[in-house]
């Protein structure tokens, strides 16, 4: 039962950090109607920024966590700026350019970072007995910023006239437009959250697991099977679909080993979504 | 002369251009392994050619307006299938070569029928599901698929008797090379004819939308499992092929980047001309083998390389000349005069 309990917490953890991922790429996919393949590797440059001005500059965590988030809310810009506004419109640019992208900035990461992991040393020693299970306060911190960044965007997206004339514009762009809101500044403001919280996830997780080049690839795939799961566009199918596939992944690490898990997961979506193809929350259009 | 007179003997010359010239690209290729070209860019040749069918028969199921995400699901089935039956089934490699095919269109069909129902990213994920646990399963059961390792010494072809001129074996590089190209042209052929039918027209009319075409008569479901099927089956003999010439598989040869190369490659080619795919691979088999001597900064050149061809060639490669002529032709005549084909 402990056991049990132990891969929930973790599972929790696990799907805090799916669900900053999956916040930004179903906001992404809301916006230009793709999935964004180089939010893996956004993730692993937040986590190497915050490594590099930790670690290397000396400064606290809470600054190099905030430093990685600005510089990649900068690239997220860049990107939306320099590549994706001459192709929005369109269905297969896109989605090709997010993985070459993805592809030069993991071949970046390694030329500029090395082939060797890194790991930021524990900012928050210590654990915390809660109903009867150790919890670290690392994991307890994951979660809890998870929840934070989750209601800041819900209160972005609901509170402020950015968040409302976001949502206008993945309703419908062109009375969107003709209420005379800017789609290159819509499309702008979604890459710099999502990049932001991706950088987030990497920065969270960079005291709790190793930083490496390819630390993205895997969760960017899985962050697809989620909001996928989680109907493709809704942010409350992705937090949910965050949290399930968290857990399914913690459980069954520890019953039936990782690699296995990756298979499970892939086929219960798939199967899933056979059934219902718009996912959990999503409109049933198909 | 009437003009229509004129605009006919256009069309004729056009197509007797054509017909040569494929005759002398079919001549080039032929020519290949013999002007003393080392085995390496053989190698590359076949490489392509395996690329091409791959490609080009993804395109065609993107073309049903699918966004098909597990066509090396489909090639590993041709793969594993054929290899199996020829390694423990012991087959020959000519018979289990069609059977690869055969069991790819018939998975593609049972595949097909549930999934083929949702589009978009919903098909992408189920396709993709799909292929992600065939690789598993191929990666979990060492007996008979040999697991994380593989299958390594994958007999070649059996030899073929010639009447009056001896045998072809496969040992050395040229008659693989032969061999690949003959699945090239019999898949581009296929598909090709398929598109300048009425099947084409009626792939289209499911493209640009299914509920039209559904309320004329056409019976979509079935129309699109048939392209699925077919793709799939020609896909897999290529896997199959792929399998005996490089002698060894697993199941890391068959994961999503396959697929995703797949789609780059058409898509920088030209996803809306036929000659995209087989352009796209060209260029970016090639491109990538060139860049393969830079060692450490070859992903990120080839990576580069396709975001800007994606960037400033919309109709890709293909769409190449066109570019060139109109920026031509806007030099040559004053704006807003009429050319030959309207308004330029």
């Amino acid at each position: 039962m402990e056991v049990i309990g132990q891969a929930v917490i973790n599972g929790l953890s696990l799907g805090a950090i799916y669900a900053l991922l999956a916040l930004g790429l179903t906001l992404l996919f809301s916006i230009m109607g793709v999935l964004f393949f180089a939010h893996g590797a956004i993730y692993m440059l937040g986590a190497y920024v915050t490594y590099f001005v930790c670690v290397r500059a000396g400064l606290t965590y809470i600054a190099s966590v905030l430093i990685a988030v600005a510089a990649m809310a900068v690239l997220g810009l860049a990107i939306e700026k320099g590549l994706f506004r001459r192709v929005r419109g369109t269905l297969f640019p896109p989605f090709f350019i997010a993985i070459g992208l993805n592809w030069f900035l993991e071949s970046l990461g390694f030329a500029i970072f090395g082939v060797k992991m890194k790991s930021i040393p524990t900012v928050l020693p210590g654990a915390v007995r809660l109903f009867g299970m150790i919890v670290t306060y690392e994991r307890l911190v994951l979660v809890v910023t998870g929840v934070i960044a989750v209601a800041a965007l819900h209160a972005f997206l609901t509170r402020t006239r950015a968040g409302l004339a976001m949502r206008a514009f993945v309703e419908d762009p062109e009375a969107a437009a003709l209420q005379g809101m800017s789609g290159d500044t819509v499309s702008s403001l979604a890459f710099v959250i999502g990049c932001s919280l991706a950088a987030l996830a990497g920065a969270s997780v960079a005291p709790v697991y190793v930083v490496s080049p390819t630390m993205g690839e895997h969760t960017v795939l899985t962050g697809m099977l989620i909001i996928s799961l989680g109907g493709l566009g809704s942010i409350p199918g992705a937090l949910l679909g965050a949290v399930v596939i968290g857990l399914i992944e913690s459980l069954g690490a520890m019953y039936l080993g990782t690699e296995f898990t990756w298979g499970l997961v892939f086929v219960f979506v798939a199967i899933f979504l056979t059934i219902r193809p718009a996912g959990i929350m999503g409109e049933q259009h198909a | 002369m009437s003009q229509t007179d004129i605009r006919e003997q256009r069309l004729h010359l056009h197509f007797s251009t054509r017909g040569a010239g494929l005759i002398l690209l079919l001549t080039l290729l032929c020519a290949v392994p013999f002007v003393g070209l080392s085995d390496y860019y053989v190698h590359v040749g076949i490489m392509i050619f395996v690329f091409v069918i791959y490609s080009s028969t993804y395109r065609f199921v993107l073309r049903t307006g699918q966004l098909h995400f597990g066509a090396h699901g489909f090639i590993g089935v041709g793969a594993y299938t054929s290899v199996l039956l020829v390694m423990r089934g012991g087959l020959p490699f000519w018979v289990t070569l069609p059977v690869a095919g055969l069991v790819a269109a018939l998975l593609a069909v049972v595949i097909g029928y549930p999934a083929l129902r949702v589009k978009g990213a919903y098909f992408a994920i189920i396709t993709w599901g799909f292929a992600e646990g065939l690789r598993f399963l191929y990666m979990r059961v060492d007996d008979p698929f040999g697991g994380n390792s593989g299958i390594s010494d994958i007999p070649p072809p059996e030899a073929i008797p010639l009447p009056f001129l001896g045998t072809i074996e496969f040992r050395s590089l040229p008659p693989f090379y032969f061999l690949g190209l003959a699945l090239m042209l019999l898949t581009v052929l296929v598909l090709y004819r398929l598109e300048h039918s009425r099947f084409g027209l009626v792939y289209s009319a499911i493209r640009e939308g299914d509920h039209l075409a559904r309320a004329v008569g056409i019976d979509i479901m079935g129309y699109k499992v048939l392209a699925f099927a077919l793709c799939s089956g020609l896909a897999a003999m290529a896997g199959a092929f792929f399998a005996h010439y490089s002698g060894f598989i697993s199941p890391h040869s068959f994961n999503v980047l396959l697929t995703i190369s797949l789609g780059i490659y058409t898509t920088v080619g030209g996803l809306a001309a036929f000659a995209g795919p087989v352009v796209g691979s060209l260029f970016l088999v090639t491109a990538g083998e060139f860049f393969a001597q830079y060692g450490f900064y070859k992903i990120m050149l080839y990576a580069g390389l396709m975001i800007i061809t994606l960037l400033f060639l919309p109709e890709g490669i293909v769409g190449l000349p066109r570019i060139i002529m109109s920026a031509l032709n806007r030099k040559r005549t004053p704006a807003g005069a009429t050319t030959e084909y309207g308004t330029s």
